[in-house]
């Protein structure tokens, strides 16, 4: 009994997403935009550091409102102009620590592993 | 080789992407202010919904151009309509003259000079597209050759007519822009200026300035004539006289 009724569930559930798709898809004139965000980037480690910084526009844009003007043209430039970005800018709020300040967002000296990893997510 | 922009304000997400573009590519300073200023070359703007870019549009024969009396407003041959600010007098004719309201001035500055986009018209010298369309991630704004625009706008509004209304601003506006827009919603209600005239406006000095000489030349003759005959008709009223006068002594 309980089985059918999880597939009963589930069944419904599909029914009513491909519905509101198929609706979606039909009241819109023309295609969203498809947004092509830039590579990933990765800062190379300093003598000690705990590993490089991989960046990834995916984790960032979605929290500013979608705005590219959040970050850009400062304190990061947009036409790909890479500047060396130290600990001692990011705690003086500059850099990352505009926003990683342990307030807005984590903060640039709570988790070293939260930046330096690898493949990590910042 | 003409170059020009397309705007398709279908794709535009207004994450204002081409505005700090634009800061960074012209050392412009921050803020980066609400509407276009002498500062702010251009910005996005939102209207029913949709989001639009507020730019210099080029004109293939700018009013800014003609009016300049230092020459300091050129349309180059690729299409921008650059500026130089060493050569401006600060008259602000240029301000005056635009059709869309695009040169601003530094009114704050104590040796101001106007600001307007200039189609990153070096970045486009050394080979690269306007900082704007390099940086668009939707690609609503599209650098390219302008007949190919004209081409990929109509072939947008003739693959989906639904979903744009079917003009593409800049085509005729002004005798035409090189920079080019479509939109799902009529143009006047994204606030565009829909009085402004087909024909190229240098067109209505130059009926003027053009005809100029030839007045010069026939005004100059008339002046000559008339000059002349009151000359020979005072050397006859002499002439008169004096043959009077001797007359008068013989007798």
């Amino acid at each position: 009994m309980k089985a059918t009724g999880l597939r009963l569930r589930c069944l419904l559930l599909g029914l009513s997403s491909t519905i509101v798709l198929w609706i979606s898809s039909a009241s819109a004139d023309l295609p969203t935009p498809q947004v092509r965000l830039p590579a990933e980037l990765t800062y190379g480690e300093a003598k000690d550091s705990p590993g490089p910084v991989v960046f990834r526009h995916e984790t960032h844009v979605p929290l500013n409102d979608d705005k590219c003007t959040a970050c850009h043209p400062e304190p990061f430039s947009i036409l790909g102009v890479r500047s060396k970005i130290t600990h001692v800018e990011m705690d003086a709020g500059q850099s990352c620590g505009r926003c990683h300040d342990g307030t807005k967002a984590s903060g640039v000296q709570d988790d070293c592993f939260h930046c330096h990893q690898a493949g990590g997510d910042p | 080789m003409s170059i020009g922009i397309l705007f398709d304000a279908t794709r535009c997400i207004g994450c204002g992407a081409c505005s700090a573009a634009c800061k960074e590519a012209n050392g412009l300073p921050l803020p980066l202010e609400p509407r276009t200023t002498a500062y702010t070359w251009t910005v996005v703007d939102e209207a029913e919904g949709v989001n639009v870019r507020r730019m210099c549009f080029h004109c293939l024969e700018p009013t800014c151009v003609s009016v300049c009396p230092v020459a300091a407003l050129q349309k180059k041959p690729e299409g921008p309509v650059v500026y130089d600010p060493q050569r401006c007098i600060g008259c602000r004719y240029c301000i005056m003259a635009c059709p869309f309201e695009v040169p601003k001035y530094q009114w704050d500055s104590l040796v101001p000079i106007v600001g307007k986009c200039t189609l990153c018209a070096e970045r486009i010298a050394d080979g690269l597209s306007p900082a704007c369309a390099a940086v668009c991630p939707t690609g609503a704004t599209l650098f390219g050759e302008r007949s190919a625009l004209v081409r990929e706008a109509r072939g947008r509004i003739a693959a989906n007519p639904d979903g744009y209304v079917d003009h593409v601003y800049g085509l005729s506006e002004a005798g035409g822009t090189s920079v080019l827009m479509l939109s799902p919603v009529p143009f006047e209600k994204l606030g565009m200026k829909m009085a402004v005239p087909r024909q190229p406006l240098p067109l209505l000095t130059r009926q003027i300035l053009s005809k100029i000489p030839s007045y010069v030349i026939v005004a100059g003759v008339c002046l000559f004539g008339i000059h002349w005959i009151t000359k020979r008709r005072e050397e006859v009223r002499a002439y008169e006289e004096e043959q009077r006068e001797k007359e008068g002594e013989k007798r």
